[in-house]
């Protein structure tokens, strides 16, 4: 019996964890390289797919890391768009280059984030869902209704293509790459920082918040980092997006984007940034290689959330419960790296 | 000082829909802990079982000889439709995950609102597929039967806008200066009976004691031999027809519906069942009316674009400074 | 882990290098030239469709919701033209809907799928012009075909793309009409404006603005609605305090039902005015609830021209009656066809050739009667010549009650 358990267990870790995300990888990084029909549509989807996958891992700070139940994530997603919208658009006429930009507009909805914070401190859960649904709604609609500065819900067009160093990025392909290129860079900053003090504080605080702060962390300000990081990260992909399709409308920011946007960090598992790479493929790919049946797309899709819960509810790649050392003086070979 | 009286009844009107569907919401949290997403297309199923049901009413005339007791009828249709849909929905999408974590279920609830919209949408597509089924040249039904489902699906969904066939006319009662019309008399009446109903079975009856029971705590209420999950499939009926309700309601008022009308009035339900606190029932009734009281105030102070927007500030501003809601209530304090 | 995404991270650099030296996507080379003829180098670029394979017609309207009424009606029109029009040289011709909810971000998405649909001839619409202006920016930079029936705003044809055309009259024209029928046939010197705030009916509700102010006559108030909103209580009850004559609706079907039904619930009496976006039966006039009674509208491309008889026949066997842009969309879906099959040509390995410079140069140089009237197009997409006529809900019916021609 615990001999096929642990046999199991070990192809669960070895599947899982280890080869699937690299199969993706592997797949995902090709797909432009191979020659097949409708192909130009399919770096699209995918580059989307990456698009949501940054996006998801913005809201796994919040969520994931950080324990706080965000609704409105695409309020930053937003704030970053628009932000590159009025700085690299003939709205205002004013041209700044793609990579100041997008880090301005990263910072912006960072700076945000953090303000945000500070009033729903202590607010837990379903509230702080709430509030944060608020928030991503007024966002919106503020957004819609300022037809002065955002022009409404005619939206912001004929906004600048990236430009890095000279070449043009517009290419899909190259784009494409570069989308690939900030996850893998984020995937491996936030790794850092989740094996960093404020990772384990974050860690701490999703466990239990009251034994948390009883222990001496200020929960306060690494609520407001956790905050400011993912929405920077969304603003990031804000910025991605807006270049990249080249026009943004209030309606690219609705309550729905919040939630598949939360659907790509629950199916992947909320505990594992690869796990977001599934996440995304699954939700963004899914309903396009559906679209053969095309008008049933969302049916499906809707049924397909509700068995994939049903069957599988703690999603692909879950998240591991921190390790109890045996003997807390262990030899570092022992001590095992915080798993998320 | 006229208008200030419309709209404050206008504020009534809106407020009674929030109030049915909020008290839905909160219902369905007192006893599970549990965020129903799809709580809001469930009031736009009972929307469409009441158009259905008037539609063909008023062809064979009904509606002109018999219009108290049509309206009945569609009112009727809508609550057990809705609540059906919201028995079967509980059953099927959420009782396999009551061990597993809230956010699962969340986006259970996610996956069933996209069923919903979509599948009233696409309805009479399948009726034409199902009347179509057949076994090489032999069709499985009867040609009489087949251009049944044909129309009886044509009629109930679809992508398109549907309309209300209007029965009460644009006429009112006058009181003074003001002209409170009938549609408003009816859903005002309605609404607040049906909430009077509701807490007097809450209050006096064994099952609203035991649908409170359950919502303090649902493995102690077993101990005591409370059936839990008839409990809970009872909450679930209760709160979607209250839901089916309030959409006959809407769309008796406003005329049309859609596939996806229910999304909207469901988050603000939601946040009026918080703001009066969730799992409390008459805090979701005074939420409700606060709710569509403050959306009509505000737009005396502001252009109409921010009504909803008002909305979410004053929900917002309200947890920040009382966050258990008006009257307190059993959430806000659970981890993921 | 940080050696996997060391890993992953030198990977991507390396694709991406390799991606740079690598070719161009095949699809972009010419063609094989046909033996014996020689293929002029088309500056567009070209559609190849294999044999086998089907040739698409896209159209883009709203296929869900509020205004599908009238996408489905476009759909619906495209189909028949096609079932008229037959194969395209000996290739089937398919029409293919794409949902763009007449909204911006959903018809910027659906442009994007049809330019990447490597079959696809042509687009008709988009069906709204808040969905056209983004949407032209993506069929611009690929050089698709896209002609529209409904979208009326000026901007839609300003661009100087070369491949967008449109088959109906633009808003400044309905806003002339609008005027010149307010003022001088019903009297009214007094106009309340609601619109809802769209590129569309905030467009046209300025124009009528600017025009009615010009003409001598007064607007009272102006004051938009969001689109998807039901409730305009708050709306209604600013505009009638200034007891307007009439009151002009910008915007379309769904939300003019319910603004139509709640003014009269209110008791306003005086004339209502829209422009084409209300010209339906099913979704505006019947939707309202008796309310839309006596309610006057414009509208540019009516059928009733060459060959309309047959169509409807057609149509109404399968569709019923055709609500409003049907007709503009089966000569739209003609006209795309038509031109391909004049520049088509077979290539040496059996594949459909269209040049896409010379279709849409086709396009333009040659003017067609259609079903809606005498179409030929001057160098900015717009009709030459073009008529509106003011129909009024009478009953279960919208009757035409006069007609302006320009351009003649």
């Amino acid at each position: 019996m615990k001999n096929k358990e642990k046999t199991i267990a070990k192809l669960d870790q070895k599947v899982f964890r280890a080869i699937l995300p690299a199969l993706v990888s592997i797949i995902v990084l090709s797909i432009p390289l191979l020659s097949f029909p409708q192909k130009n549509l399919w770096i699209r989807i995918i580059g989307y797919a990456g698009l949501y996958i940054i996006l998801g891992l913005g809201l796994l700070v919040h969520v994931g890391l950080a324990g706080m139940f965000d609704l409105g994530f695409a309020a930053f997603y937003a704030i970053g768009a628009y932000t590159y919208a009025f700085l690299a658009s003939p709205h205002f006429n004013i041209h700044l280059p793609f990579l100041l930009v997008i880090l301005i507009a990263g910072a912006l909805a960072a700076i945000v984030g953090a303000l945000v914070c500070i009033p729903v401190l202590k607010l837990r859960g379903d509230y702080l869902g709430i509030v944060t649904l608020g928030f991503g709604e007024i966002v919106r609609m503020l957004l819609m209704n300022l037809t002065d500065i955002t022009n409404g819900s005619q939206g912001i067009i004929q906004i600048d293509k990236p430009v890095i160093f000279g070449i043009n990025f517009s290419n899909s392909t190259y784009f494409y790459y570069f989308i690939f290129l900030l996850i893998a860079t984020l995937l491996f900053l936030l790794n850092r920082v989740i094996n960093s003090r404020t990772g384990r504080a974050w860690l701490a605080m999703r466990e239990d918040e009251d034994v948390a702060q009883m222990s001496g962390i200020n929960t306060s300000k690494y609520k407001m980092l956790a905050f400011a990081i993912g929405a920077f990260i969304g603003g990031l992909g804000g910025a991605i997006f807006s270049s990249w399709q080249g026009s943004i409308f209030p309606d690219n920011f609705n309550v729905t984007v919040s939630i598949n946007i939360l659907c790509v960090i629950i199916l992947g598992g909320l505990g594992n940034h690869l796990g977001v790479i599934l996440g995304a493929m699954a939700l963004i790919a899914l309903p396009d290689i559906l679209r053969g049946f095309s008008d049933y797309r969302m049916i499906i899709f809707g049924l397909l959330l509700i068995i994939m819960m049903i069957l599988r509810p703690q999603g692909f790649l879950p998240r591991k419960a921190p390790q109890i050392e045996k003997n807390p003086c262990s030899s570092p070979e022992n001590e095992k790296e915080v798993q998320l | 000082m006229q208008k200030l009286i419309e709209q404050l009844i206008n504020g009534m009107t809106v407020g009674s829909f929030y109030a049915l569907i909020a008290l839905g919401y909160t219902m369905v949290y007192g006893v599970l802990s549990m965020i129903n997403f799809a709580h809001g297309d469930i009031f736009m199923v009972g929307a469409y079982f009441g158009c259905f049901t008037i539609t063909q009413l008023s062809k064979i005339g009904y509606t002109e000889s018999n219009p108290i007791l049509a309206i009945i009828f569609t009112f009727l249709a809508g609550a057990i439709g809705a609540s059906l849909t919201g028995a079967t929905v509980e059953r099927l999408a959420y009782r396999p995950l009551r061990k597993a974590s809230r956010l699962a279920t969340l986006i259970s609830a996610i996956g069933v609102s996209f069923f919903l919209q979509e599948f009233v949408r696409l309805i009479p597509r399948f009726g034409s597929m199902v009347s179509s089924i057949h076994f090489g040249d032999t069709n499985l039904f009867p040609e009489s039967w087949r251009i049944a489902i044909v129309n009886v699906t044509q009629i109930f969904g679809g992508a398109m806008v549907k309309t209300y066939p209007g029965i009460l006319g644009t006429g009112g009662i006058r009181i003074g200066e003001v002209v409170i019309s009938y549609s408003r008399i009816l859903i005002m009446t309605i609404a607040i009976a049906i909430m009077i109903l509701l807490y007097l079975l809450v209050r006096f009856t064994k099952l609203g004691k035991a649908m409170r029971a359950v919502s303090e705590d649902k493995d102690t209420a077993a101990l005591m031999g409370i059936n839990v999950n008839r409990i809970i499939s009872n909450t679930f009926l209760i709160g979607s027809a209250l839901a089916g309700i309030a959409g006959v309601m809407v769309g008796i008022f406003y005329l049309q519906i859609r596939p996806t009308m229910g999304f909207t009035p469901g988050i603000k339900a939601f946040t009026a069942a918080v703001v009066g606190g969730i799992g409390n029932i008459p805090g979701a009734m005074i939420g409700g009316y606060l709710l569509g009281l403050a959306e009509v105030i505000s737009i005396q102070f502001l252009p109409a674009v921010y009504k909803d927007t008002v909305a979410f500030a004053i929900l917002i501003i309200m947890l920040i400074v009382k966050p258990t809601g008006i009257l307190g209530g059993s959430g806000g304090k659970n981890k993921l | 882990m940080s050696k996997r995404f060391i890993f992953v991270s030198l990977l991507t650099v390396a694709m991406l290098l390799f991606a740079a030296c690598g070719g161009t996507a095949p699809a972009e080379e010419a063609p094989a030239a046909d033996a014996g003829e020689s293929v002029a180098e088309d500056e567009w670029g070209y559609i190849v469709v294999p044999a086998g394979e089907k040739v698409v017609l896209g159209l883009s309207s709203a296929l869900s919701a509020g205004y599908a009424a009238y996408g489905q009606d476009m759909l619906n029109g495209a189909t028949v033209a096609i079932q008229t029009f037959g194969d395209l040289n000996g290739w089937e011709v398919v029409v293919e809907g794409g949902d763009d909810q007449c909204e911006g971000a959903p018809g910027v998405t659906v442009a994007e799928q049809f330019s990447a649909n490597p079959y696809l001839v042509g687009v008709v619409g988009p069906m709204c012009s808040g969905t056209a202006i983004p949407a032209i920016d993506i069929y611009a930079e690929n050089h698709v075909l896209m002609i529209t029936p409904s979208s009326t705003a000026i901007a839609v044809t300003a661009s100087g793309n070369q491949n967008i055309f449109r088959v109906v009259a633009n808003d400044d024209l309905q806003a002339e009409v609008t005027v010149d029928y307010l003022f001088n046939e019903l009297g009214a010197t007094t106009l309340g404006i609601v619109h809802d705030q769209s590129i569309y009916g905030q467009g046209i509700a300025e124009a009528v603005k600017s025009k009615f102010e010009a003409a001598g006559g007064t607007v009272t108030g102006f004051e938009g609605i969001t689109r998807g909103d039901q409730d305009f209580s708050a709306v209604v009850s600013i505009i009638l305090e200034a007891d307007p004559a009439a009151i002009y609706w910008g915007g379309m079907d769904a939300e003019g039902a319910l603004l139509v039904n709640q003014l009269r619930t209110a008791g306003f009496e005086g004339i209502f005015f829209g422009p084409d976006g209300i010209k339906s039966v099913p979704s505006f006039v019947e939707a309202s609830g008796g309310a839309a009674e006596g309610a006057y509208m414009t509208f540019g491309a009516v059928g009733g021209a060459t060959g309309y008889d047959e169509f409807l026949e057609k149509f109404s066997g399968q569709f019923g009656d055709p609500v409003a842009y049907g007709p503009g969309s089966y000569d739209a879906a003609t006209i795309i066809l038509n031109a391909a099959k004049a520049v088509a040509t077979v290539d040496a390995d059996g594949n459909l050739v269209i040049p896409k410079k010379a279709l849409a140069d086709a396009v333009r140089a040659t003017p067609y009667d259609g079903i809606t009237g005498h179409l030929e197009f001057d160098e900015n997409g717009d009709l030459k010549v073009v008529s509106i006529t003011v129909f009024q809900a009478q009953g279960n019916e919208l009757v035409p009650v006069k007609v302006y021609d320009f351009g003649q």
